[in-house]
């Protein structure tokens, strides 16, 4: 007997933190599914995080003043619409139970779900083949995220929908602007759907001052995408802007490769 | 008893499984190897720092940044200074290069402002420490915040982790870079911000290094004396005003030990940066032209020249002696001499012993560190016993010849070591002489697909034979591979019977099936694209919640836009491996496997 005084209040703390983690093991679950960036943890890593994000959570519970509310189950679009306006909020207002232990702690966290979100949200999309006003929004307003990985997901949503002007200069300003070198790939193959004369024009336009002038990860990559866009009407663009260019630099010599092998085709090498 | 024993051990056992369910995000001290400790408020040897060895070869690190590593067996003043003054000088290089690039006509008290404030960025996030080599002569770099911030300038693992996996925690100059893109995105904006002005530095610098330090929506937290991490905005301000990095640097005018511009964008490796310009180019030196091409006097007007430092390895086996010196060549002297760049895959292939060709297959004979690059960052490590084919080789010293192969395995393509000139047969060795994957092997028929046909030659990019139009179909008899962007010609018999070279594309992109592509018989394994779409990326396994990969085929959807039959936005075919689960595994014609919705495509 004297036993069960020390033993029940134990086994009942042991089965609230069970039940809370239970909670959360379904959206973990989920998250490690979240395409790139959070694969290829072992599980002494996972173990590792656990512990200190238990131990963040417990303390934010305490200090922060909780607005969030839970999310909800990913398994419909309205429940995902509704748990993406939820992190907007938590994004805009910054007043969610994330840690904020460090200063970009609870930003980290923050789009760690939001990307989740989104990719459950493609994959329905897509399944469905839905084309939506709403859904087109939510694409916008996440790529002006900051996190690639966000950027990267919203960018997927938006490959579902009909192309849009607005759509093309949100790809243009918010990825290819971007730092991210990692995403230029699927963003210049989204871009490449705009296949009107002004679509092509602004677009080649847009590439070639990034090779410029943007970050220089970007603008390497960009110019090994750039034989993707080179016809008769956009070679003088790219020529021009192969004159601009240092010489030494691999942005130079990708975009001459692109040049010279489009020259090939039309002469039939 | 037992009874209470038996619940607490399941609880316990149950609330372990749920806990390691739990990752949101890296752990503390992800891959950190062989951790050591520092001195807290000393310049270049802040703790903690962990082995490069994950990101970058020791012997890498140390041939491209010796005079950057800190040296703690040396006196600690002495080093101290010694490695300010080194680094200045890079810094100074790097921020400059960087503005001007990013803002081209920049005034200079605006590079002289951005200088300065990634010198207090440098000093408030990790005391300028960057590489340090301890007792043990190992090699290893910064990392702080338990192990989040990666190197100099401190990027996250936890909101960055893909840059980094790609070396860009470890190697210092793509760590500044990449770390200067997250700064500059908040120094252009301040002005805008409603808390700084363009010309004023000071509050430019606070507003970029807050948003760097605390996301873009906190670049005025500065301004808030009230703020959670207000602490932070005070002690940059302090270490900026202060400048104490200044105590340590014996000489500001120092030039740099590194060429940024090729560091950053040029092919590596590179020349040191203080190197001169020269008017006369002479016997026995090497020189670099403004193309970047590394060139040795071969007659008195005649320069022979290669694309990469690596290749002049092979031009040095070549001529049996080793270049001195390192000049850039003035556009004076460009103007007097002819430059002939040298095909390199002939020029290493006859000069270095027991190098494997492109399209080799080798098996390899130890287990093998596949990296990015040679010496870069790990990527997987390769099972001896197993073969690749040779996509691309690099040959790392003339010496010994030390060489890496590229090779692709799985989802990743990089560089395995292969042994040097006396010991490449204990590492790996040849088991099919074959072409590279995706290219036609002697004896197959290939169809012309480029929409003017293709000129037949008298050799690759000789004379002009005759024209092959699209549709027809010749044989293969041999496959040339030549130039730095890996050109292929086929030697073919056309159907009139005439012998000759014809091009069929690069394999620096993906545009052989540009060019012509297998006439294969067996025509039902072969699919495209669903008529609608435009583009699918692969995923790595045969479900919708698998990963994307970094591979994509293009769908048909592209075709209106090479109405003209210029472009290369074209759909492309590629071949059917097997089906599983609703899924199929596919190989696109440059040799690429993923898994695509059976969904998306409709079989030929």
């Amino acid at each position: 007997m004297k036993y069960l005084k020390v033993f029940i209040p134990l086994a009942l703390v042991f089965s609230l933190s069970l039940g809370l983690l239970i909670k959360d093991s379904f959206k973990t679950e989920a998250r490690r599914k979240v395409a790139g960036v959070k694969k290829e943890k072992n599980s002494s890593q996972k173990k590792t995080l656990s512990k200190k994000t238990a131990a963040n959570s417990k303390s934010n519970k305490k200090e922060e003043s909780t607005s969030n509310q839970s999310l909800a189950r990913p398994n419909s679009i309205k429940a995902i619409v509704n748990n993406l306006k939820i992190l907007r909020r938590c994004h805009l207002k910054e007043n969610c139970s994330y840690s904020k232990e460090l200063p970009e702690s609870y930003m980290v966290a923050l789009a760690d779900d939001t990307a989740f979100q989104l990719s459950q949200l493609e994959t329905l999309v897509k399944k469905q083949n839905l084309k939506r006003k709403f859904l087109e929004n939510i694409a916008f307003e996440f790529m002006k995220w900051d996190m690639g990985h966000v950027k990267l997901e919203a960018l997927r949503l938006a490959s579902t929908q009909e192309k849009s002007t607005k759509m093309r200069n949100f790809i243009l300003t918010n990825i290819i602007d971007h730092y991210d070198a990692e995403i230029i790939t699927p963003a210049a193959l989204e871009l490449g759907r705009y296949d009107s004369k002004e679509d092509r024009a602004i677009i080649v336009n847009h590439f070639v001052e990034t090779m410029k002038t943007g970050s220089p990860f970007v603008s390497e990559e960009l110019a090994k995408l750039s034989g993707l866009f080179i016809n008769s009407e956009s070679k003088g663009v790219f020529e021009s802007a192969l004159k601009e260019l240092k010489a030494n630099t691999n942005t130079f010599k990708n975009l001459e490769s692109a040049l010279s092998e489009y020259a090939k085709r039309l002469n039939a090498a | 008893m037992k009874f209470f024993t038996k619940i607490i051990v399941l609880l316990f056992i149950n609330s372990l499984l749920a806990s390691t369910a739990l990752s949101a995000s890296t752990p503390n001290y992800w891959q950190c190897y062989s951790r050591k400790g520092g001195t807290w408020g000393t310049f270049g040897t802040v703790p903690s720092t962990c082995l490069v060895d994950h990101m970058q070869s020791q012997e890498s690190v140390k041939g491209q940044y010796s005079p950057l590593i800190f040296r703690d067996s040396q006196s600690s003043t002495t080093e101290r200074r010694r490695y300010m003054t080194e680094l200045n000088a890079v810094v100074e290089d790097v921020a400059t290069y960087y503005l001007k690039r990013r803002k081209p006509g920049v005034s200079q008290a605006e590079i002289d402002g951005f200088t300065y404030g990634m010198k207090a960025l440098l000093h408030q996030e990790t005391g300028w420490t960057h590489y340090r080599q301890a007792t043990d002569n190992k090699v290893r770099y910064m990392r702080g915040d338990y192990g989040h911030g990666h190197g100099i300038m401190q990027v996250d693992d936890r909101s960055h982790l893909l840059a980094l996996k790609q070396g860009k925690g470890v190697d210092l100059i793509e760590n500044m870079i990449y770390g200067l893109d997250v700064f500059y995105a908040a120094w252009a904006k301040a002005p805008s911000s409603g808390c700084s002005s363009s010309t004023n530095y000071t509050t430019r610098t606070r507003s970029a290094w807050s948003a760097y330090n605390g996301g873009s929506r906190r670049i005025c937290r500065w301004t808030n004396l009230r703020d959670r991490y207000a602490e932070h905005d005070k002690q940059f301000y302090s270490k900026y005003r202060k400048a104490s990095w200044n105590s340590y640097i014996t000489d500001s005018r120092k030039p740099s030990s590194l060429d940024i511009t090729c560091m950053v964008e040029g092919t590596r490796p590179c020349l040191p940066g203080s190197s001169s310009n020269v008017d006369t180019a002479e016997y026995n030196k090497l020189y670099q032209n403004s193309r970047g091409d590394y060139c040795v006097l071969k007659s008195s007007n005649r320069l022979d020249c290669v694309r990469s430092l690596n290749d002049v390895n092979c031009l040095q086996a070549r001529e049996k002696q080793s270049y001195s010196g390192s000049s850039k060549l003035s556009k004076a002297a460009e103007s007097k001499y002819s430059f002939i760049n040298l095909d390199r895959h002939g020029l290493c292939k006859s000069n270095i012993t027991g190098l494997y060709s492109l399209g080799n297959t080798i098996e390899i004979n130890k287990n093998i560190n596949l990296r990015r690059n040679p010496g870069g960052a790990r990527l997987t490590t390769l099972k001896a016993g197993n073969s690749y084919d040779v996509l691309d080789f690099q040959v790392t010293s003339t010496s010994d010849q030390k060489r890496y192969y590229k090779v692709k395995s799985g989802s990743h393509i990089g560089y395995l070591y292969a042994g040097d000139a006396n010991d490449y047969d204990e590492w790996a060795e040849l088991v099919h002489a074959g072409n590279p994957n995706g290219l036609a092997e002697n004896g197959d028929h290939v169809e012309v697909v480029a929409p003017y046909g293709i000129n037949l030659r008298n050799s690759p990019a000789g004379s002009l034979v005759e024209r092959i139009q699209k549709n027809e179909i010749v044989k293969v008899s041999d496959v040339v591979i030549q130039g730095d962007k890996k050109y292929v010609y086929y030697k073919i018999t056309s159907e009139d019977g005439l012998v000759g070279y014809i091009y069929t594309g690069n394999l620096s992109e993906p545009s052989i099936d540009q060019w012509t592509q297998l006439a294969e018989e067996n025509i039902s394994t072969y699919a495209v694209l669903k008529q609608s779409l435009w583009y699918r990326f692969l995923k790595s396994c045969d479900s919708g919640s698998c990963d994307y990969i970094e591979h994509y085929v293009k769908g048909p959807g592209f075709n209106s836009t090479c109405q003209n039959q210029d472009c290369s936005l074209k759909g492309e075919k590629f071949k059917i491996i097997r089906k599983s689960n609703g899924f199929y595994l596919i190989k696109t014609s440059m040799g690429i496997e993923g898994w695509i919705s059976r969904e998306d495509i409709i079989r030929l």
